[in-house]
């Protein structure tokens, strides 16, 4: 018997997946079009956008690494020794601090970007400025995470188990409770990676002409040169991001194989 | 107790934030070498003192010396005490013998000697064939052997153990139970146990302090514990007891108590007055199947089969009692039979001197 139910759910999954996959796809295929005009490939293909991308923007690439790797660093350590002490306290202020912290998710970039140029204008030229609200922006997520992976198990017991044994609060904290979360904070720094390497709205207000990340470069190939360029540049981001998302995925899947083991 | 006492704790008391008296000012000498066992139930501060001793948490005020020095401000790390918790508290990226090893890396010692030690600890508590392997990897009871061995590797002067046994599952905790009395005679290492379970608490002890509410209620041997208990807490929480009413009354040759059912002749120490009431404390065991000028009669209620013997419910038509039978005796419910209270094993308390009734 034919379960049409079933033939139902595949054809949805299969016309929402295309529904998102098909602009990528026309990108993708259109950045090695010589001219996207009605049709894609009315005078042939080439490989000169991505000369081009090269030419024009390859210092925002760099920059833009530069920029996503320090986040990723500098919330490493904030993120995590700040869900470690967090994790520790029951405290009814602890509480509220912890969603304090949790604020630069819920407001506008937009927000957060004309806030920092109020308070801190002298960063913005030499693109400081852009690095602080990166770390701003994508703490939460980093934080989250850790402190989300603390509260599964009783880390307090390990501390006091190490502390008993004669070890330092450094010493237990980087020998014993990091390890133990090691999942955690590298699928905390994925995320903040990849937040970071996309992030367009708050950038785009903190950006000067001689410091530009990657997704505002892509924002003005799209404004102001061609479509194709535009698309050229889209595939590189892509050539960057996906690898990293499916490393994410693969990294939550063995966390959660691992989570509930242990004592 | 004299001032040779290897661990001293005095006027020693914890008082949360929110004002809940966690442990009322305790004043306890521990010999050098002395396995002393905290007992009492869920919430009467055994626990606490214990974290306090351990420098897990600050007490309120007193001080707490061992081995002659104050260590009550030094932080956990700097007192040197092997500790061992309930949920075993195991470094879940560290194998068996990285576990065991740590106090010992902590302290930086040659490489040489931690393997020895580990070996040596390995071998003590029977983890040979584990030692590759990680905590999540073990059975509870491995896992707390390694919690064990973990804690004596480091060489404590003073080992605290937290209900180590609690997650255990019975058939295991009893085997493990006559694991850790033997290891605590043959190291004769100073150790604090906090339980509940007061069977584990007489297999282990040299010495039981009974805790309710944040006091000390009695201290002293197992025996003593049981069978001159010093209040009807004590009495009640270890073991298990008849509780009797009764009156005192004046008779030629002494006093006697009567509990409705019968007369039981008064040993206790106090001085009584006639009419005085009472309440008497029995033990199962001390009611026994007799025919004899000072027996009564009861009918059998209900008998349980604990394998050893028989629990069983026997009714004096005023008084229900728990008397344990041999497992040789057949018993019907129903049945009359005639019982007898060995006198001088009985437990009586006055009632007007009422502090300590639950």
């Amino acid at each position: 018997m034919i379960n049409w139910g079933k033939i139902l759910v595949y054809m949805l999954i299969l016309v929402v997946s295309a529904f998102i996959i098909l602009p990528i796809l026309f990108t993708i295929v259109g950045s090695f079009s010589a001219y996207w005009g009605t049709s894609m490939f009315s005078k042939g293909w080439t490989l000169k956008w991505y000369q081009d991308v090269f030419r024009y923007y390859g210092d925002t690439i760099l920059f833009t690494f530069i920029i996503s790797l320090l986040t990723v660093l500098i919330n490493i350590i904030l993120g995590t020794m700040t869900a470690y002490r967090f994790s520790q306290s029951s405290s009814r202020w602890m509480k509220l601090a912890e969603e304090v912290l949790t604020l630069p998710l819920g407001i506008p970039g937009v927000a957060t970007a004309l806030a920092l140029i109020q308070t801190h204008a002298m960063f913005r030229e030499d693109g400081y400025l852009i690095l602080i609200g990166h770390i701003i922006v994508t703490f939460p997520l980093m934080f989250r995470t850790v402190l989300g992976t603390l509260r599964t198990k009783n880390f307090k017991l390990l501390d006091e188990g190490a502390a008993s044994l004669g070890a330092g609060p450094f010493y237990r904290f980087f020998r014993v409770i990091l390890p133990s979360i090691r999942s955690a904070v590298l699928s905390g720094a994925m995320l903040v990676f990849l937040l970071s390497l996309g992030e367009f709205n708050m950038t785009f207000f903190l950006y000067t002409p001689l410091r530009v990340t990657l997704p505002v470069g892509l924002y003005e190939a799209y404004a102001s040169l061609r479509i194709e360029i535009g698309s050229a540049y889209t595939v590189i981001f892509l050539i960057i991001a996906i690898p990293l998302m499916f490393l994410l995925h693969k990294l939550n899947q063995t966390s959660a194989l691992t989570r509930n083991g242990g004592s | 107790m004299n001032n040779r006492a290897y661990i001293r704790i005095e006027d020693v008391f914890k008082t949360y934030p929110d004002g809940t008296e966690a442990l009322q000012p305790i004043r306890l000498e521990v010999q050098e070498g002395e396995v002393l066992v905290l007992l009492g139930p869920s919430g009467c501060g055994k626990s606490t003192l214990l974290r306090l001793i351990a420098g897990l948490e600050n007490p309120s005020g007193g001080r707490i010396h061992v081995g002659g020095a104050d260590i009550t401000d030094l932080p956990p790390e700097k007192r040197g005490f092997g500790l061992v918790f309930q949920q075993y508290a195991l470094f879940p990226t560290m194998t068996v013998e990285e576990n065991i090893g740590f106090g010992l890396k902590v302290r930086k010692k040659p490489k040489q000697e931690i393997i020895r030690k580990v070996n040596e600890m390995i071998e003590l508590v029977n983890l040979e064939q584990w030692r590759k392997r990680y905590p999540s990897q073990l059975s509870g009871g491995q896992q707390q052997r390694v919690a064990v061995a973990r804690a004596l590797a480091i060489e404590p002067n003073l080992l605290l153990m937290d209900e180590p046994l609690t997650a255990l599952d019975a058939q295991l905790k009893e085997h493990l139970r006559i694991e850790l009395a033997q290891l605590f005679r043959r190291l004769k290492i100073t150790t604090i146990y906090v339980t509940h379970d007061q069977i584990e608490a007489m297999a282990i002890a040299d010495r039981i302090a009974v805790m309710n509410k944040g006091k000390i209620e009695q201290i002293g041997k197992p025996e003593e514990i049981y069978h001159h208990p010093a209040s009807a807490f004590v009495a009640q929480f270890v073991g298990q007891v008849n509780r009797l009413e009764g009156i005192a009354r004046k008779r030629d040759d002494g006093f006697r108590v009567n509990v409705g059912f019968h007369e039981l002749r008064y040993t206790g120490e106090q001085p009584l007055t006639d009419g005085d009431l009472m309440t008497v404390f029995v033990r199962p065991e001390d009611i026994s199947i007799a025919d004899g000028p000072d027996s009564f009669a009861a009918t059998v209620s209900e008998v349980i089969f604990l394998g050893d013997r028989f629990r069983v419910i026997a009714d004096t038509g005023t008084q229900r009692l728990l008397m344990d039978v041999p497992n040789d005796v057949l018993l019907q419910n129903g049945k009359m039979i005639s019982l007898n209270i060995s006198e001088n094993k009985l437990i009586f308390t006055k009632e007007s001197a009422g502090r300590n009734t639950p």
